[in-house]
C-alpha cells in the first residue's frame, strides 16, 4: 500500500461557498447536501480553505447570522492535495490534522482550482479491501 | 433544545476484542463514523472513529483487536444536558462524537450518539436572529 496516490480514491466535485457566505447559510449548504464539510473559495474560484462540521462547532458564540466563512476556515496549506501526492502521505496529514476531508487540487504548479475531495471514509473501505485481497502483512 | 432531542438514538457497537478489520467493515457498511467499543456487560469502554482507524493505514487490520486502538472514554454525558452545555464540552475537549449513555439505568448502556453535524443541522434549521438564545455561552460546564 505504499505506491497508491491521491487519485486512485478521489471522488471527483466539491460542494462549495464564497469566503463571503455567512455562517447560517453554510450551515444549511451542509445539512441540504447531507455533507460535512464545505470548500471556500475566493472571488477568482480559488481554494481558501474547507470549513467542516467540527470547525462550525468551534465557531460557536459567533452570531452565525454575520459571521463570514472566511472568518473560521481551516486554511488550504495545510488542508490541499494534488492528484499525485502518496496516499499514505496524504493520510498522515489527515491523522495529524484531525480532519476526514482534503482537498484535492490539480498538479499544475500554483493550480487553486478544486478538482475533488479525499474523504476518510473511502480510505477506510480501501483499507478494509485491500485487507480482504490480502495486499497487506 | 436538550441533548436528547438532537442526538441519534442508538449507536453500532463492538466488543473490546472484536478485530480492527471488522470495526472498519462494520463502519464502512453501516457508514457511520463512530463505532462505541463496549465490554461484556454492554457498558461503554472507547470509541473508535475514523482518526483512530488512519493511524493503522498499511498495517495489518485482522490481527489487531478493537481495544488496542480505541481512544478511552470515560466521559459521561446525560441526555437531559442542554445542548450548550455539550457544544462547550466538544470544544473543550475536542471529542465531535459524544456518546450519550443513560444515568437512570445504572450501567453505562450507551444509548445515543450526538455528533457535530447533529448540531449543525439544529442551526440550519434556525431562523436569522435568533442566534444568541442558543450561543449564549459561558454557563458551568461539568
Amino acid at each position: 500500500m505504499n505506491r497508491e496516490r491521491v487519485a486512485q480514491c478521489i471522488r471527483r466535485g466539491a460542494i462549495t461557498c464564497n469566503e463571503e457566505t455567512t455562517l447560517h447559510f453554510v450551515a444549511q449548504i451542509m445539512v441540504v447536501n447531507r455533507i460535512r464539510y464545505c470548500v471556500v473559495l475566493n472571488n477568482n474560484r480559488e481554494v481558501v480553505g474547507f470549513i467542516s462540521s467540527d470547525t462550525m462547532i468551534n465557531a460557536f458564540g459567533k452570531d452565525f447570522g454575520t459571521a463570514k466563512a472566511k472568518d473560521i476556515i481551516t486554511r488550504d496549506s495545510i488542508t490541499t492535495v494534488t492528484l499525485s501526492t502518496p496516499l499514505r502521505d496524504a493520510v498522515t496529514l489527515m491523522s495529524r490534522e484531525g480532519v476526514e476531508h482534503l482537498i484535492v487540487v490539480s498538479d499544475k504548479a500554483g493550480s487553486r482550482a478544486v478538482i475533488g475531495m479525499l474523504f476518510a471514509s473511502d480510505i477506510i473501505a480501501y483499507m478494509a479491501e485491500e485487507q480482504e485481497q490480502g495486499a497487506v502483512s | 433544545m436538550r441533548v436528547c432531542d438532537l442526538m441519534h438514538k442508538g449507536v453500532i457497537s463492538c466488543l473490546a476484542d472484536d478485530s480492527v478489520y471488522d470495526v472498519a467493515r462494520m463502519m464502512d457498511d453501516n457508514h457511520f463514523r463512530s463505532v462505541v467499543v463496549v465490554n461484556e456487560g454492554g457498558e461503554v469502554w472507547g470509541i473508535i472513529t475514523y482518526r483512530e482507524l488512519l493511524f493503522h493505514y498499511g498495517e495489518n487490520l485482522s490481527n489487531k483487536k478493537a481495544q488496542d486502538i480505541m481512544r478511552p472514554y470515560r466521559i459521561e454525558v446525560d441526555p437531559q444536558w442542554p445542548v450548550e452545555k455539550a457544544i462547550e464540552f466538544m470544544i473543550r475537549s475536542k471529542y465531535y462524537h459524544l456518546i450519550i449513555v443513560d444515568p437512570h439505568v445504572g450501567t453505562k448502556w450507551p444509548v445515543g450518539i450526538l455528533t457535530s453535524f447533529d448540531i449543525v443541522q439544529y442551526m440550519a434549521g434556525l431562523e436569522a436572529g435568533h442566534f444568541e438564545q442558543l450561543l449564549r455561552l459561558g454557563g458551568e460546564v461539568l
